[in-house]
């Protein structure tokens, strides 16, 4: 039982880093139809940038819980900068041409960024300065929780609960959905898609970005392959919950972190990477249109 | 059931969501007539034809095809190998390939064993004969509709008009016994669209049986032997071109959606 | 057009961008690569509008399907290609020879992907999977039941065709992109089983001592013998491939391609014919993976990467998707090329990424390519 809760606590934290990428999947496949395979180099770069400014802060106030802050909103501010460029430069030219070109043009930026960043940072892994604070840890009944996982879960669920407020309370999140339901009928009533589509760009990857600083927190280290998998991860929750659905999304990555927590630890720790491509493969076939999606996909 | 039916639509329906797109429609298409179906936009004509050709499967009601076949539930290139072709109203056509190659590929199934794979794979004479055999019948066709002059042009560069005669042509090549056109007038300009009735007079002639979708009613009294009017999904009335155009319900029907 | 528009104008289109890619690759690039990225966005900036604003889109008018036969110079091309690939052996070293067998290795892999990717329209990013099930296929058959290269020739490519009839059937009725999605799941997940059955796989130290093919009275174990067998097999599949490509299947796959409803309007069983070409695909690449298992003598999960299926992807693409010898002459590029430009290891996949995107930009048909 002990291990079964400790899993679960694991699981909610993986989950929590799932769904805050997989939003950025589900937006923008929700608004153009593509699927972003850059889009875990975005939260590569995010942790990159949360990496710089802890370099720069030096490692004089490992106490001070405030540098995780200005770590998340410097990983936040480059990865908006990157997903914006990504979508300015490679897939806003041929956002019109056949949906092959603009799926291979995808798998381009995200080798590219992945490359990009191994000559600017080097192949090997990198530290994240070890905080001491994040480490603090809660035993209850056994059962130990860091501060670190609950920074985790605390940020994923004050941001999703922003980013539902934001899209379905506020006028420029009305024009996301409408753009996303309508893309020509959205035109039609002045809403100017490029910049929404951008706005969407900017969004998921920010979201991305804080993902990314918060893993390094939690793990200690990055490299510049890290983005692949957790993005095919992500991805596969936005599936789950319904690509295109962002309330989906979140209950989608959480799901699958709980899956492949409690799988790795009751099946097999050696398949724990497989899990994700299985249920990938096994919803595209069974619910294409996710587990709570109602439309055909 | 009509046994000189070819096709028999007994009471079908279909929704989507909350709309009654087809509401227990019943048509019998007797053989050697040109049936006209009309009706006001959204009236569910195309969503017929849809079910007649397997892209859509009705809630309820059987469709026959010459008798004894049931097409509901039938996977689209199964049906359209009993020989029904349709064209669509949006165009189907194979846009980078030439036009005489679009009409080719239609014939591809009908002719399938006329070689074998060994024929195949050495390029034998019996291949290379059939082979030039069926070029020519794509460009008779294409001479038949009149666009002879275009036949090395690919699909996407021919006129609108061009196109709906080309996708015609690429039907006639499957020898069909019934032939569903979705709105071929639209978007034709008066010589094509003389040439178009000039066609189907003489696909008539070879006992293939059509029917039309189409709005304009003097192409449809120049053509049709039997109407069958639509509006919201109801098979409003039916009978002879002359009887339909006095009748008052239809004539409302256009008069108040249009 | 005044002086202050066209101030305006170059600051939009050029000066701007370059400030932007600037300032964003420093936290990332250091200041000095930051200025080179700079400069590259903005000659990139020159040719796209020089090339793309102004390319009106010619349509080549004449394409046809239909079997004429080969052109003078075609025939020639081909025959001087072949000439080239039976002389050139004779004179290169070791080293070169190994370049050149593994050209051959990515020309099999990427006719057969070819098959898919060209000739229906349809993306597969797991195909590296069954050159790698080939591969192993070979390994474990012979290492287990001693079964030799030329009975497990067949048995590879057979066996990836048919793993494939597990991932074609249930995903083949998917959208595109949702397709290429479960192929890229199917690939890392037949990665992740070579890399943990350890009792069949041997896990990640992968299988040792796999014999070389052997014929009575010729030498194969060589690298110049073995080069010549991976040629023969090779003449055979651009045969074939062209066969397939001239007959109605061939036309089956176009016609699918380029309108999947009309497709099925003429009678085309288009989900059967996916079918067949996914696994004559898969085939191929089984059928290259045993041949690479033999001339390695070794396989290792390593070798079946995702970012390899990317790289025979890249090979299709860039030869021109659907001809035959375009996606030939992409594989050798793309192959010889790296080798070639050994000093910008560190590049190597940076300009080929930029190349990806580039293509679908300019030309996504393909350097060579007309798309029939
Ligand atoms: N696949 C579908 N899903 C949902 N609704 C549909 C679908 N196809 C058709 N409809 C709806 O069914 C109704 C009938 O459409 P249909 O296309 O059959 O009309 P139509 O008679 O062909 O009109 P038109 O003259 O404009 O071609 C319309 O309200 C349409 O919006
Ligand atoms: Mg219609």
């Amino acid at each position: 039982m002990r291990i079964f809760i400790q899993q679960i606590i694991n699981g909610l934290t993986t989950g929590s880093v799932y769904a805050l990428i997989a939003l950025g999947y589900t937006m923008v496949y929700g608004i153009i139809e593509l699927i972003n395979f850059a889009h875990g180099e975005i939260y590569m770069i995010g942790a990159y940038g949360g990496l710089i400014v802890l370099t720069l802060i030096g490692t004089s106030h490992t106490s001070n819980i405030g540098i995780v802050f200005l770590a998340m909103g410097g990983g936040m501010l480059l990865s908006m900068a990157y997903g914006f460029t990504v979508e300015k430069f490679a897939y806003k030219p041929i956002r019109n041409s056949s949906r092959l070109s603009l799926l291979i043009t995808a798998l381009g930026a995200s080798i590219f960024l992945q490359n990009f960043v191994m000559i600017g940072q080097g192949a090997s892994d990198k530290n994240y300065i070890s905080l001491n604070v994040l480490n603090a840890t809660f035993t209850l009944y056994g059962i130990a929780i860091t501060l670190n996982q609950i920074l985790i879960f605390a940020v994923a669920l004050v941001i999703m609960l922003s980013l539902d407020l934001f899209v379905n309370k506020t006028m420029t999140g009305w024009a996301m959905k409408a753009t996303s339901q309508d893309p020509i009928t959205a035109q039609l009533v002045g809403i100017n898609v490029d910049t929404i589509v951008s706005l969407t760009f900017i969004i998921g990857s920010g979201l991305a970005g804080i993902a990314g600083v918060l893993v390094g927190f939690y793990y200690g280290i990055v490299n510049f392959s890290i983005g692949y998998l957790v993005g095919i991860k992500a991805f596969t929750a936005a599936v789950l919950g319904g690509i295109g659905d962002l309330r989906g999304a979140m209950v989608g990555g959480l799901l699958l972190g709980l899956l492949e927590s409690l799988g790795a630890a009751y099946l097999s720790s050696d398949y724990k990477d497989a899990f994700a491509f299985i249920i990938l493969i096994a919803i595209l076939l069974i619910k294409p249109s996710g587990l709570f999606g109602k439309r055909q996909a | 059931m009509d046994n000189n039916a070819i096709l028999s639509i007994d009471n079908v329906s279909i929704m989507f969501g909350g709309l009654k797109a087809l509401d227990s429609v019943t048509i019998d298409i007797k053989k050697g007539e040109v049936l006209c179906i009309i009706g006001p936009n959204g009236a569910g004509k195309t969503t017929l034809f849809n079910c007649i050709t397997g892209f859509l499967r009705p809630s309820s009601g059987s469709i026959v095809f010459d008798g004894s076949i049931s097409l509901a539930g039938m996977k689209p290139h199964k049906i359209a190998s009993y020989g029904i072709y349709r064209s669509f109203q949006n165009l189907a056509l194979f846009t980078n390939i030439s036009a005489v190659d679009n009409v080719m590929i239609g014939a591809l199934k009908r002719t399938q064993f006329s070689y074998s794979i060994a024929d195949m794979f050495f390029h034998t004479k019996k291949f290379l004969t059939r082979e030039s055999a069926l070029r020519q019948e794509a460009e008779n066709l294409l001479e038949f509709m009149g666009i002879a002059g275009k036949k090395d042009h690919k699909a996407g560069e021919l006129s609108y008009g061009e196109r709906k005669l080309l996708e015609l042509a690429r039907g006639l090549i499957t020898k069909p016994q019934l032939l569903l056109l979705d709105e071929p007038a639209a978007g034709l300009n008066p010589t094509e669209k003389t040439e178009l009735v000039r066609a189907i007079k003489k696909i008539r002639e070879q006992k293939i049986n059509v029917v039309i979708i189409e709005h304009d009613m003097r192409f449809v009294s120049d053509i049709a032997n039997w109407i069958v009017v639509l509006d919201y999904g109801k098979k409003l009335a039916e009978g002879l071109p002359d009887d339909v155009k006095k009748n008052t319900a239809v004539i409302e029907a256009y008069l108040g959606t249009h | 057009m005044n002086l202050r528009t066209s101030i305006r104008t170059i600051l939009k289109a050029y000066v701007l961008p370059l400030a932007w890619i600037f300032a964003i690759s420093i936290p990332i690039m250091g200041l000095v690569r930051s200025i080179f990225a700079g400069v590259f966005v903005f000659a990139g900036l020159l040719v796209f509008n020089i090339f793309i604003r102004r390319k009106a889109r010619v349509q080549k008018s004449r394409s046809r399907l239909t079997y004429t036969g080969l052109s003078f110079a075609g025939r020639f091309a081909w025959v001087f290609a072949l000439a080239a690939a039976i002389i050139a052996p004779l004179f290169l070293n070791g080293y070169s020879l190994d370049v050149f067998t593994s050209v051959l290795f990515y020309t099999m892999l990427a006719l057969g992907l070819n098959l898919l990717v060209g000739d229906l329209g349809l993306l597969n990013l797991g195909y590296i999977a069954f050159y790698g099930i080939g591969a192993y296929t070979y390994a474990i058959l012979s290492a287990k039941f001693g079964i030799g290269f030329w009975g497990s020739l067949m048995l590879g490519g057979i066996a990836a065709s048919v793993f494939s009839l597990i991932i074609a059937v249930p995903t083949l009725r998917l959208k595109g992109d949702y397709l290429a999605i479960a192929t890229l799941g199917f690939g890392e997940i037949v990665r992740i089983v070579l890399n943990n059955w350890d009792s069949l796989t041997n896990g990640p130290n992968g299988i040792m001592n796999i014999p070389r093919p052997s014929l009575p009275w010729i030498q194969l174990s060589t690298g110049i013998g073995f080069f010549y067998l991976v040629l023969c097999f090779i003449i055979l599949q651009v045969y074939l491939l062209y066969r397939i490509k001239r007959s109605r299947f061939g036309r089956y796959a176009v016609a699918i391609r380029e309108n999947e409803r009309a497709a099925e309007m003429v009678g085309i069983n288009t989900y059967k014919i996916k079918t067949l070409y996914f696994m004559l695909s898969a085939f191929f690449g089984g059928v290259a993976g045993v041949l690479f298992a033999s001339k390695q003598m070794f396989v290792s999960p390593d070798s079946f990467t995702f970012i390899e299926s990317v790289y025979v992807l890249a090979m299709v693409i860039l030869g021109g998707m659907g001809n035959i010898a375009g996606v030939m002459a992409g594989a050798f590029t793309l192959v010889v090329l790296p080798e070639l430009l050994r000093e910008f290891v560190l590049y190597r996949m940076l300009i080929f990424s930029l190349l990806l995107i580039t293509m679908m930009l300019f030309k996504p048909e393909g350097l060579l390519g007309k798309r029939t």
